[in-house]
């Protein structure tokens, strides 16, 4: 590459380093002079959280710009080739991308005035696995980390894992008296520039006191306030984040909260987990599928057991119906009374138990569950096949990996309830179709929400290979319709396989 | 942003008009040609089918010569657009009241006619509102809810099939044959509706085989099922049946035990594909007012249809011999004008460019 060398002119070096991380906000780079009788200019280069920037003096690189400050730069240059400070893992660049490359590992690069080389000091580097466990999106295979409170923290966290020079970290302050710190990051060249300045452009239509939690940016920039439905993915992961980049979407961290937000997002990407990809695709495919299969109970179940018990009892075969007979015989409620019933119960039960510390929101599910459902039951309030229906439906709820794209379905499960308990078959044939309509036209910072199932010619297709199945990793050759229309291309064989 | 451009691909096109070819024909041709010539009814149903194939080409062929010319407002293309809204207004009701008859009889006996029909209008309405691209995406994934289970459909009632229902052949008599040709091709004459969506093209030059495509699995799914009810109920019976075909998914007998009975189940096939017939009509119902009067007053325009087409489809309901009057309209008038006006569009344009050309 031109221009690519590093020269002994100092400004020139720090002009061209700072234009490989143009837009990146958390890449510090600090010009000091070192020395009072013949003063030594030099510059310091760091990931903002990965530096121990606040105390040069007892670390490594303190010592080291301690050691120079009497030298001139013939001398501070022969003391740095000789490494009189002994240090182990010392690099020297001549190459100004070899020094980026060496910053993105976590460590510190040090430019001298006069020396046409750069040194990689080791430093506290990134931020280890003592960050934070992800209490949310658990995974049977990969990694546990999960985002912290500090998005400093969690803008290094995504840099470990990313170091490329594209990777781009635009701030930005929101909350007129909260001052909260807001990162946009995104991969150069990858993402879709029009979506960043969309984003941006909400970003700026609004003023408010104070930003407390990426939610509140969430509902604040979204398209369509009254849809259920999440027009942002949020994660907790770091791993998926760095996903979500590499597809070419954007990521918005916000400070004090551990929560990144995702756009574009479309209803498959709710419908995915971070070890669809770490595991094997039979297994990851066989998962979605149970995924796809729980949401459609998670929203369907409770209205086609009242559309069906109600309406069209001459559907279900005779055994069953007694079955069902019986078991409601003695219920004072009508079976939609004796529904809602349960359904209420058991949301009631969900808040209780999110609200109540740890341990004791576990005993609260396990008290609610077994204790007042049996009891219910014994005592004639509910039916047992309710408690079954309303059970399955909870539990296939909890199969939707993403918390907000579940709740959408909890939300619309009770206008389909009692669609299916007035109009029947007919009545919840109608909330399906109305909700579909509404899905079909939401987007998400212009994609529209039904990707890959509808306008999948956009690629011919090809984004279907990771949605409800999940192709090998080798054939998913093309980046989602999310990613720059000219950059799709993310996976190709070195040398004939 | 390009992916947003209330655009519609050619696919989507396809597979707006595969319910055109699907949705009234399976319900009415099955009756309506077994009464006429019996058995024959099929060799009509192939040669309609190949009408209409010709039809929909004579209207891609005219598309093609209409390719960046802007049809200006005149005499003429009024009275053009006052012939599809009337058409389309008085489809829209009767595959409206065809969809609440369906409801009425397997889903819901007891509920008022007029709240289902209110119940529907809003959400075709709702549908239009939400705009031409969204609706293009929505029918673009309902196409699998309704290929897939007819697919199983056919699957489950292959072993009640009896060929020997199938003969004697070739026993109908000249003029029946010949009238129950006509209307199998009326019934696949929806490609008329194709110029509505021209300008909502994205890409024109797969539009060719997108058609075709979904031409040949409407008119595929028309003759295969027609094969399967002849065959199993047998052409005395099914010249009496009324929704023959949802008669034959009460055969259909599912793994499981879960169910006993399917027809209420599979009759959404034919719920989701006359829903979607309903609003394609409607949307050329709005589309031929936006030609009549001001564009800018879609939103009126499409409560407008609604309330005409709920209206009409309760008439339609209450009397039965209104949607004889409108059949016999449609056949004898309707579909002849137009495809009599597509012929001359083209022969018209055909001449200007080959002088074009000469000059």
């Amino acid at each position: 590459m031109a221009n690519d060398t590093i020269t002994a002119n100092l400004a020139q070096n720090k002009r061209r380093f700072a234009e490989i991380f143009s837009d990146c906000a958390d890449i510090k780079m600090v010009m000091m002079q070192l020395g009072t009788q013949t003063p030594l200019r030099c510059m310091v280069a760091y990931i903002e959280i990965a530096a121990d920037a606040s105390g040069y003096g007892s670390s490594e690189i303190g010592k080291l710009l301690g050691a120079l400050a009497d030298k001139t730069a013939q001398e501070a240059g022969q003391f740095l080739e000789e490494n009189s400070r002994g240090m182990t893992d010392l690099v020297r660049y001549t190459k100004l991308r070899d020094a980026a490359a060496g910053l993105l590992t976590g460590d510190m690069i040090l430019f001298v005035d006069g020396v046409a080389q750069a040194y990689k000091i080791p430093d506290r580097g990134y931020p280890g696995m003592g960050v934070q466990q992800t209490e949310s999106e658990k995974v049977t295979r990969g990694s546990n980390e999960g985002f912290s409170d500090s998005v400093k923290v969690n803008t290094a966290l995504i840099r470990k894992r990313l170091q490329a020079t594209e990777l781009k970290n635009v701030e930005r302050i929101s909350g007129r008296r909260t001052a909260t710190l807001v990162n946009l990051m995104y991969m150069d060249g990858i993402a879709r520039k029009e979506v960043l300045e969309e984003l941006l452009k909400r970003m700026g239509t609004f003023e408010i006191d104070g930003i407390l939690d990426s939610g509140m940016l969430e509902q604040l920039t979204e398209e369509r306030w009254a849809s259920p439905f999440p027009q942002f993915q949020t994660t907790e992961r770091p791993d998926r984040a760095v996903h979500a980049l590499l597809e070419g979407r954007i990521v918005l961290l916000c400070d004090h909260s551990p929560s990144a937000l995702i756009v574009p997002a479309d209803c498959n990407s709710f419908m995915q987990a971070s070890d669809d990809y770490y595991n094997r695709p039979q297994i990851a495919s066989f998962e979605r599928v149970i995924r796809y299969l729980a949401a459609f109970f998670a929203l369907s179940l409770p209205a086609l057991y009242l559309a069906l018990i109600n309406f069209h009892t001459s559907l279900l075969p005779t055994n069953l119906l007694l079955t069902f007979a019986q078991a409601r015989a003695g219920v004072p409620f009508s079976s939609l009374a004796e529904l809602l019933l349960m359904e209420f119960g058991f949301e009631l039960l969900r808040e209780a138990g999110v609200r109540l510390p740890g341990t004791m929101g576990n005993t609260i599910g396990i008290v609610g569950g077994l204790i007042i459902g049996t009891a219910a039951v014994d005592a004639g309030l509910v039916s047992p096949i309710v408690v079954i229906v309303v059970a399955f439906t909870a539990l296939c709820s909890f199969a939707v990996p993403s918390e907000e794209f579940a709740t959408a379905f909890r939300l619309l499960k009770f206008f389909l309830i009692l669609l299916g308990a007035w109009l029947g078959l007919f009545g919840y044939l109608l909330g399906i179709l109305g909700i579909l309509i509404h899905l079909s036209g939401l987007y998400s910072f212009g994609v529209p929400y039904l990707m890959p199932f509808a306008a999948s010619t956009a690629e011919n297709g090809t984004q279907l290979k990771d949605s409800v199945l999940r192709f090998p990793l080798f054939s998913l050759v093309k980046r989602p319709v999310y990613a720059k229309k000219s950059n799709r291309i993310r996976f190709r064989w070195r040398d004939k396989h | 942003m390009d992916l947003e451009n209330e655009k519609l691909s050619s696919r989507q096109v396809g597979r707006l008009l595969f319910y055109d070819f699907f949705a009234l024909p399976t319900l009415l041709l099955p009756k309506i040609l077994t009464a006429a010539v019996g058995i024959d009814g099929f060799f009509s149903l192939v040669i309609g089918a190949l009408l209409g194939y010709l039809l929909l080409l004579l209207v891609l062929t005219w598309l093609r010569c209409m390719e960046n010319k802007k049809i200006e407002k005149s005499r003429v293309t009024a009275w053009l657009a006052a012939g599809y809204w009337f058409l389309s207004i008085f489809a829209a009701a009767y595959a409206m009241q065809r969809l609440c008859g369906l409801i009425c009889t397997y889903l819901i006996q007891e509920t008022p006619v007029w709240l289902v029909m209110g119940a529907l209008t809003i959400l075709a309405v709702y549908g239009l509102c939400v705009g031409t691209e969204s609706r293009g995406r929505m029918y673009e994934l309902l196409f699998w809810f309704v290929l897939v289970p007819l697919a199983v459909l056919c699957l489950l009632s292959v072993s009640a099939l009896e060929p020997e229902h199938w003969a004697p052949v070739a026993q109908a008599d000249g003029s029946a044959f010949l009238n129950s040709v006509f209307v199998a091709a009326a019934c696949f004459s929806a490609s008329l509706s194709l110029p509505i969506y021209a300008e909502l093209l994205a890409d024109r030059e797969r539009l060719g085989s997108a058609l075709a495509r979904s031409y040949l699995l409407g008119s595929g799914s028309n003759l295969l099922l027609f094969l399967l009810l002849t065959g199993i109920f047998g052409v005395p019976t099914v010249a009496r049946m009324d929704d023959a075909v949802i008669q034959l998914s009460a055969l259909a007998k599912m793994m499981g035990g879960f169910f006993e009975r399917q027809d209420a189940l599979l009759c959404i096939i034919w719920f989701l594909a006359l829903f979607a017939y309903l609003e394609n009509m409607l949307h050329a119902a709005v589309w031929s007012m936006g030609r009549l009067g001001k564009q800018q007053a879609q939103q009126w325009y499409v409560f407008g249809a609604g309330s005409i087409v709920y209206v009409l489809a309760l008439v339609f309901y209450r009397y039965p011999s209104a949607v004889q009057v409108y059949g016999t309209f449609c056949l004898t008038l309707g579909v002849p004008f137009l495809v009599l006006l597509f012929c001359a569009a083209l022969v018209v344009s055909k001449f200007f460019k080959s002088q074009k050309g000469s000059e």
